[in-house]
């Protein structure tokens, strides 16, 4: 049988052989750990954030390097791919589909983040080689908006944790307004204002206002 | 009552639109202008917004283009999309000086390994074209996602057709065009797609001619949509080009007749040309290629005469003319190839007779063993009835292959070329091509000499992937023929070559996939010494590779799931081999090589009795009938091909076995017609073993049907028959006795027969021998269950034989050492419901 002990393993270190032979009855297995938390086993989720931020974060990783086929890569592409990965494909429930998003969605923008920070430093560094070189002085550093933007959401989510988490679900996971009222309970009449409310909010606080 | 704020209103505004949105918004404000126009500040923000984050996160995600790179440039921007792909402006930057490029990549296609060695080789081909008005091809290669790409000198400067100058100017300007497309002509390369937007002037007022070759190199990996042109460049391309007939040089003069038109006229006809020069265009673009100009020099020597103010000439066109003839005689398929060669043929000799220089020749001879091997051959390959044309093109090609070895080996670039030749000519006389001419002997002579040169040539991530698919080539010929020990020894190197190229370039699409083909290799060498257990975790590393690369996905898995079934794991192969069948249809659209002989694993796993099974003749059948469907369809269409036939005769087999029991009258007569098949294939092979050893396995195999459709003395024949080839190819191959020949399984199908003849005595002295040959291959621990199985077979054979001799004490003994092999084997391996079969029918009599 699959605990939830053995999944976590497979998503930190895929043992080669162990992952192959068995990765039809691994996807069935997050699969059926899918449906655990769309059941509201929230237990589950700790289990599939490692998983989906490991598959997320190498596919981004393996765009950014310049590996993948095509230049751009939309994050709901990412998303939709890791969702393909890692989910047996046979999987009916909508439902179920759409928490795995909302969960990935949360890691899209964490993914995301992360490689602004990294970018971020490097291109400092670069800067200070050109200086170095031939003088001729420093390029200004624009503020990188990835970063500004989940400021704003922090402070959203203090503000209203239903607004922001709306947000993240549309923005970083692709998610409709429909797949969101499934996942989160609200009405699609709420969400929609909560959406409207919360661009608001964060158009003030990018543009300084808060 | 109503909203107050302008925030509030915002929100309530929800899902109208067009007039519902109007009147709520007159209602909300009550006619107060300024609040309205706050509302929609609001509005607008909010969208900005929504534009905003997107936009933010899709640069976030996004592989910037500046920090994309092709092998060592960086692109600097994209140039333009076509349908064959995009073009970038590139730029070396590790260079001292900062050197700009065009480099094409080719739309995402995928890109079989064939392909991609044949696209490699015209690249090198046009990368040879040395020409002051030919944009230079720099250099190519595959991106690691497979998209082959095409380095470019790039080009700053205007159509030719947009270019000012006077009439004489631009005369001599087409002269210059014209001969550089001569200069490639006489390089064997056709350009195909002349038009102004090809021809770009420089602002020093040189005209430089570009995709010189690409379209046809691109039209090898794009298949027929590139040459669906877009109706612009309709306006350069002859007749016959847009007819779909061969391209040839003829095409070139016609389109660049056009060209010469429009340049000088701004029409693309001859209509407003006057006298001599009219002439020289019309039969430059006359529609009946055999009234044109046969060559470009043919059209420049008229323009230089007219320029020179003598008559121009009004030759016939005999050669041409002569083709026609032989053309109209040889319609079809013959009359393609017959063009081709001629076509290319005249270029050949006009340049070896024009050139005195050795190295010029020795371009030519290059080109020419190329297009031979290459070119002509691919093309010729699916006419049918094409093998007897193609051997001989093979035997021409090695000729020009060994006069070059002798002569210009030193340079690398050369022998990497030479070698290129060898492996494929190994290819063509018989390696692993399906339609093979049959001549293993000569392919694994051919291999030896192309791995001899890559071995001398294994510096990077690329040389080492040659390197490795040479060495696994060389061992699968070798293993053909035979020679087990030096073939695993060179399986062994071509996997650690493929690991040597994926640690010089670890993300790398072609390196994941020859790691995947040797590991694949080795595995398959040690499941047929019955080694399951060694080769399971081989095929592992072949399938991770297959589903990290996304590359025939559905050949590792099947791959995976023979390793699987044969180490007994019968569910998971199963599995595998579904999961495969559904992964090839889907790829495919529907039957193919591949899907048949997933529909022959899953019949061997589901209920084949020479195999572990699941015990379900019926559906095993099932699959096996799709799969002799498909099979007889291929041999129909090519009755010559030997690899067509061999895959008939083994889906024959199969099915055979499935009608032991439940119709032993059909499954004698299956046997017969693969028999038959497998004697000719011997025959005209006899130096291939694998070929010895399937007829012996059927010939025993048949001896089931026989006996139970009352036939014991044929069955016995058979099996001694089976006995004797078994015995020969062991003599042949000694290392084969390592693994498990099939002589404890033809022994006792011997015992068998001569039980049933009432020839008791023999029949257990067979049934001994069966048992003490088993066991010396069985104590070994590369016994795989091939090996066990025949092993507990033969050890119950004896029991059975002393239990029907009333000795029921040495019965029980001889059925426990039978019992202890299977527990032997379950230990390491784990069970399955067959073995818990076979350990169940233990101990019941001889039928």
């Amino acid at each position: 049988m699959w605990s939830p002990r053995s999944i976590r393993s497979f998503g930190r270190k895929p043992d080669a052989l162990f992952a192959l032979v068995y990765s039809r009855r691994m996807r069935d297995a997050i699969t059926q750990t899918l449906l655990q938390c769309a059941a509201g086993d929230t237990a589950a989720w700790q289990v599939l954030a490692p998983i989906v931020y490991d598959e997320l974060h190498r596919l981004a990783e393996s765009c950014l390097r310049g590996e993948r086929r095509g230049h751009t890569l939309q994050p709901t592409a990412l998303v939709h791919e890791s969702y393909l990965r890692l989910v047996s494909q046979r999987l009916p429930v909508f439902e179920a589909r759409s928490h795995f998003y909302a969960l990935a969605a949360r890691i899209m923008r964490q993914v995301l983040v992360d490689s602004a920070r990294a970018h971020k430093a490097a291109k400092r560094g670069g800067d200070m080689e050109r200086v170095g070189m031939d003088g001729a002085g420093s390029l200004p550093l624009w503020p990188n908006p990835m970063l500004e933007i989940d400021d704003a959401l922090r402070r959203l989510a203090e503000y209203s944790r239903e607004q922001a988490e709306s947000i993240e679900l549309h923005y970083f996971g692709g998610l409709a307004v429909a797949e969101i009222a499934n996942v989160t309970g609200r009405s699609t009449r709420t969400l929609a204002r909560e959406l409207k409310a919360g661009r608001l909010f964060l158009a003030r606080a990018l543009a300084g206002d808060h | 009552m109503k909203p107050r704020t302008a925030e509030e209103i915002y929100l309530e505004l929800g899902d109208h639109t067009g007039d519902g949105r109007r009147r709520f918004l007159e209602e909300a404000c009550g006619g107060d202008a300024d609040l309205l126009r706050q509302v929609e500040l609001l509005e607008s923000r909010a969208a900005a917004l929504d534009e905003g984050l997107r936009s933010a996160i899709r640069d976030q995600a996004r592989c910037e283009q500046g920090r994309r790179r092709i092998g060592p440039y960086r692109v600097v921007r994209s140039l333009g999309h076509g349908g064959m792909g995009t073009v970038y402006l590139a730029v070396r930057d590790d260079d001292e000086y900062q050197k700009y490029v065009a480099i094409k990549v080719a739309r995402a296609v995928f890109a079989a390994e064939a392909d991609l060695t044949r696209f490699r080789h015209e690249r090198q081909i046009l990368a040879a074209l040395e020409h002051p008005n030919i944009a230079r091809l720099l250099e190519g290669g595959t991106t690691p996602d497979g998209e082959p790409y095409i380095v470019m000198e790039y080009v700053d400067g205007v159509a030719i057709t947009g270019f000012q100058a006077g009439f004489e100017v631009r005369l001599r300007l087409l002269l210059k065009v014209a001969a550089a497309v001569e200069y490639a002509h006489h390089h064997l390369i056709v350009h195909r797609d002349i038009k102004p937007s090809n021809i770009l002037v420089t602002a020093g007022g040189e005209p430089k001619l570009l995709d010189f070759g690409i379209a046809k190199t691109l039209d090898v990996m794009q298949g027929s949509a590139f040459t669906e042109t877009p109706l612009m460049t309709r306006d350069y391309s002859s007749p016959e080009q847009l007819a779909g007939k061969p391209v040839t040089i003829g095409s070139d003069v016609f389109s660049l007749g056009v060209v010469f038109c429009e340049v000088l006229t701004g029409r693309r006809d001859a209509a407003a040309l006057r006298g001599d020069l009219q002439s020289v265009a019309e039969k430059a673009i006359h529609p009946n290629p055999g009234l044109r100009y046969r060559s470009i020099r043919e059209f420049t020597d008229d323009v230089e005469r007219f320029l020179a103010g003598h008559p121009v000439w009004a030759r016939p066109a005999s050669h041409l003319y002569k083709i026609r003839k032989f053309l109209g005689r040889h319609r079809g398929p013959a009359a393609v190839a017959a063009l081709l060669l001629v076509s290319v043929g005249i270029g050949w000799w006009s340049t070896l007779r024009e050139s005195r220089r050795a190295q010029m020749r020795l371009t030519q001879v290059r080109q020419m063993a190329n297009t031979m091997l290459f070119d002509v051959h691919d093309r010729i390959q699916p006419l049918p009835g094409s093998i007897e044309a193609r051997a001989s093109l093979v035997e021409t090609a090695q000729k020009y292959l060994g006069s070059l070895e002798s002569s210009a080996a030193e340079d690398s670039t050369v022998a990497s070329e030479i070698a290129t030749g060898y492996e494929r000519l190994g290819d063509l006389q018989g390696g692993a091509e399906m339609a093979s001419i049959g001549r293993v002997g000569a392919a694994v002579e051919s291999y030896r000499r192309s791995l001899a040169l890559r071995e001398r040539l294994a510096t990077d991530a690329a040389t080492f992937r040659d390197l490795s698919r040479v060495q696994v080539k060389t061992a699968n010929a070798m293993a053909q023929r035979g020679a087990s020990a030096e073939a695993f020894d060179l399986l062994r190197r071509g996997t650690a070559s493929a690991q040597a190229a994926l640690r010089f370039d670890p993300a790398s699409r072609e390196s994941g996939r020859v790691v995947m083909e040797a590991e694949y290799r080795i595995g398959d060498w040690l499941l047929r010494k019955g080694r399951a257990a060694e080769a399971l975790p081989h095929a592992s590393n072949s399938l991770e590779m297959a589903r990290r690369t996304g590359v025939d996905l559905s050949a590792a898995l099947r791959r995976f799931g023979d390793a699987a079934h044969q180490g007994g794991r019968l569910d998971q192969a199963a599995s595998a081999f579904r999961e495969a069948a559904e992964e090839r249809r889907r790829e495919r659209g529907g039957m193919d090589r591949e899907g048949m002989l997933l529909e022959l694993a899953l019949g061997n796993v589901l209920g084949n009795p020479l195999f572990l099974n699941m015990g379900d003749a019926d559906a095993a059948g099932a699959h096996y009938k799709r799969a002799l469907e498909w099979a007889r369809t291929q041999w129909d269409r090519d009755p010559a091909n030997a690899g067509a036939r061999a895959d008939y005769a083994a889906v024959l087999s199969r099915l055979a076995s499935t009608y032991w029991d439940r119709n032993p009258a059909e499954s004698i007569r299956l046997y017969d017609l693969s028999i038959a098949v497998r004697q000719q294939q011997s025959n005209a092979a006899p130096e291939n073993v694998e070929f010895i050893r399937i007829l012996a396995y059927d010939l025993a195999n048949s001896s089931n049907p026989l006996r139970r459709a009352g036939r014991p003395a044929e069955a016995l024949r058979r099996v001694q028959r089976a006995l004797e080839l078994d015995a020969e190819m062991v003599r042949r191959d000694p290392v084969r006795v390592e693994c498990c020949s099939d002589v404890p399984l033809y022994s006792v199908a011997l015992g068998n027969a001569q039980w049933t003849l009432g020839q008791k005595a023999e029949a257990g002295r067979s049934f001994l021998h069966a048992a003490a040959v088993a066991e010396s291959y069985g104590v070994r621990d590369t016994c795989g269950v091939f090996c066990t199985k025949d092993w507990a077979a033969s050890l119950n054979h004896v029991a059975a034989w002393h239990a029907a001799m009333n000795r029921p004490g040495e019965a029980r003994q001889w059925v426990d050492r039978a019992r202890a092999v299977w527990k032997n084997w379950i230990a390491r391996n784990g069970s399955n419901p067959d073995i818990e079969k076979r350990l169940s029918e233990l101990g019941s009599p001889l039928r």
